[in-house]
């Protein structure tokens, strides 16, 4: 169904949600992506049988990197692109991470200071 | 000469210069001293560092050449005469000396015990007894076993709890009553010379050759000679560690290193984890290692342990993001940001059952490993460069309290858990090997195996990580 571009098909999504107000709780799923690095938590409104790398895309063209940049983690486990909302069994209100990617080395491959 | 003057600190004033005092001392002396004969050229000889103490097991020591049946100490006399007496006893039975021979008497004769001393001069177990902060080996521990259970038979009112607790703090604050009773002192007799005939049996009046069967081992340890039957699964375990590549192997690592960057070599359906050239090319020599390498080989030890649980410590091996989770450089430490990653739906078990867990530790160009180490109370942080960070530690015992509080609702008190900073590992001599060091030390620790490799064997276990990976199974 979805053949626009990723804006419109948020907005697809949301207007049938305003449409359809009990069948769009089955259909679709409100997710939380905390960012490794910000405070703020996005939402996001996805279809059920949508894989999960539209929202990988998005959350990564918001931040303004390549869509490769963060691992997606569900309570630890790693989310692939190919996943879907139903293959993970998520459910409302599941949140996200999105960690940032790690190399060891001496070079400038993580900005993140740690604190305590 | 030396012998007059050093008086162990109980008499000070003997302490002016030697030559003058030499020929009056026995003449100016104050009546308890009387100066013995003695003429063995050991008795100086301090194996250690000796505390000067006024009274005690060292300051009994030093005086042990002396004439002990015509010594009277001032103050702690007792004491130190009954220490001395039984220190004796002691002595004989380390170097096997059949004890019967003593038993008419309670007391010795200087020239008699010099002879001991004479025979054991090259052996450590005078140095052992002296120098009592040291390391004990096996016959000193059975020398104060000895020591401590003729204590206490003779215990009237002496504080003592266990052999090593005397030497170390020992100090007399009641006189010792009933010292000389013949009952209690031929008890001690046979209990000693049941000893010494176990003794005997081991073979254990010969130090030098145990000693250098010990040396021998430790060097042979990685050899593939037996020695002794009873080591036999330790080597086992050990070479399983090091194990060579096949030829076959070489080539699929090789071939493997060389392939396109997009290509998915291996994909590791539990861990959603696929891994193409490009992430597999960082366990070339001198590539900083990546985290989808470190992740994958997490599970794969945990699927190892899984198919042999004998012969793996029961472990829990957290992934790469789990402390950055836990512990955020914004809002700090969050427990409810990782509480969801252990329930006992997904792992299958609590984490307080393990016996270990281990946590690696990415700081910002660094790898480093800790570990809540359940199974002998502490925690520890391991760092190829030897770094510390107590508030790691800090951070991670909290988890654990608040982990535990969380699923088995049970209040576990780590107080008494103590911090260890591993300073004896191998330290990494480069600038790109501090992820391999981190994977080895967690694979070394769950074997149960202390870090025996260097920075020499990096390389080997690179490929053999590479071929691990390939294969999607640990060993």
């Amino acid at each position: 169904m979805s053949t626009t571009t990723k804006v419109y098909e948020r907005r697809k999504v949301k207007k049938e949600g305003a449409k359809r107000n009990v069948a769009s709780e089955s259909a679709h799923v409100t997710l939380n992506v905390k960012g490794q690095d910000e405070e703020e938590v996005r939402v996001f409104k996805v279809r059920r049988k949508t894989k999960l790398i539209k929202l990988m895309q998005y959350y990564s063209d918001m931040r303004g990197v390549e869509w490769n940049t963060f691992r997606f983690l569900l309570d630890g486990s790693r989310i692939r692109e190919y996943h879907t909302p139903d293959d993970l069994e998520l459910k409302d209100g599941d949140e996200i991470d999105a960690m940032l990617y790690q190399e060891s080395g001496f070079g400038p491959s993580s900005s993140i200071i740690f604190r305590v | 000469m030396s012998n007059h003057k050093r008086s162990g600190g109980l008499n000070p004033c003997e302490n002016f210069s030697f030559f003058s005092l030499l020929r009056s001392s026995r003449v100016m002396a104050p009546g308890n001293y009387r100066y013995p004969e003695v003429k063995s050229p050991l008795r100086r000889q301090v194996h250690g560092p000796s505390r000067i103490l006024k009274s005690g097991l060292s300051s009994m020591t030093r005086g042990v050449g002396r004439d002990l049946s015509t010594r009277q100490v001032s103050g702690n006399g007792f004491g130190a005469s009954f220490l001395t007496r039984n220190y004796d006893l002691f002595k004989r039975n380390a170097i096997d000396l059949p004890l019967p021979y003593r038993t008419d008497r309670e007391v010795t004769d200087a020239d008699d015990e010099c002879k001991d001393v004479e025979m054991i001069s090259t052996d450590t177990s005078m140095e052992s007894v002296e120098n009592v902060a040291m390391e004990v080996e096996e016959k000193a521990e059975m020398g104060n076993r000895l020591f401590s259970e003729v204590v206490n038979l003779k215990n009237g009112s002496l504080m003592v709890d266990d052999g090593s607790q005397a030497n170390s703090s020992f100090v007399l604050n009641h006189p010792v009553t009933d010292v000389t009773s013949y009952e209690a002192y031929t008890k001690v007799v046979k209990s000693a010379e049941n000893r010494t005939s176990k003794l005997k049996d081991k073979g254990f009046g010969d130090v030098v050759k145990e000693r250098g069967r010990a040396l021998l081992r430790s060097l042979f340890s990685f050899s593939f000679s037996f020695w002794k039957q009873n080591e036999e699964p330790v080597e086992d375990v050990r070479r399983e560690a090091f194990l060579p590549l096949s030829r076959e192997e070489e080539t699929m690592v090789k071939r493997a290193f060389s392939a396109s960057d997009p290509t998915i070599l291996v994909a590791h359906e539990n861990s959603n984890i696929d891994i193409t050239g490009k992430i597999l090319r960082c366990l070339k020599p001198g590539e900083w290692l990546n985290d989808e390498v470190i992740n994958l080989y997490m599970v794969l030890l945990k699927e190892r342990e899984a198919r042999e649980p004998k012969k793996f410590l029961k472990c829990h091996f957290f992934n790469t993001f789990f402390f950055t989770k836990l512990v955020n450089s914004r809002t700090g430490y969050n427990y409810g940001a990782v509480r969801r990653w252990t329930s006992v739906k997904r792992l299958g078990y609590y984490l307080k059952d393990c016996d270990k867990i281990f946590i690696p530790i990415h700081k910002n160009i660094h790898w480093t490993l800790a570990v809540i180490n359940i199974k002998d109370r502490k925690l520890q942080y391991l760092d190829s460069f030897k770094g510390r960070e107590p508030k790691i530690l800090d951070a991670l015992a909290r988890y654990f309290v608040d982990e535990v509080n969380d699923k088995s609702k049970v209040d576990l008190d780590v107080s008494g858990w103590r911090q260890e900073f591993v300073q004896d590992l191998p330290m990494q001599r480069n600038g790109y090997d501090c992820g391999i060091f981190m994977l080895k030390y967690i694979d070394f620790y769950s074997r149960g195996l202390d870090l025996c490799f260097t920075q020499e064997q990096m390389p080997y276990f690179r490929d053999r990580t590479a071929k691990e990976i390939l294969q999607l199974k640990a060993e």
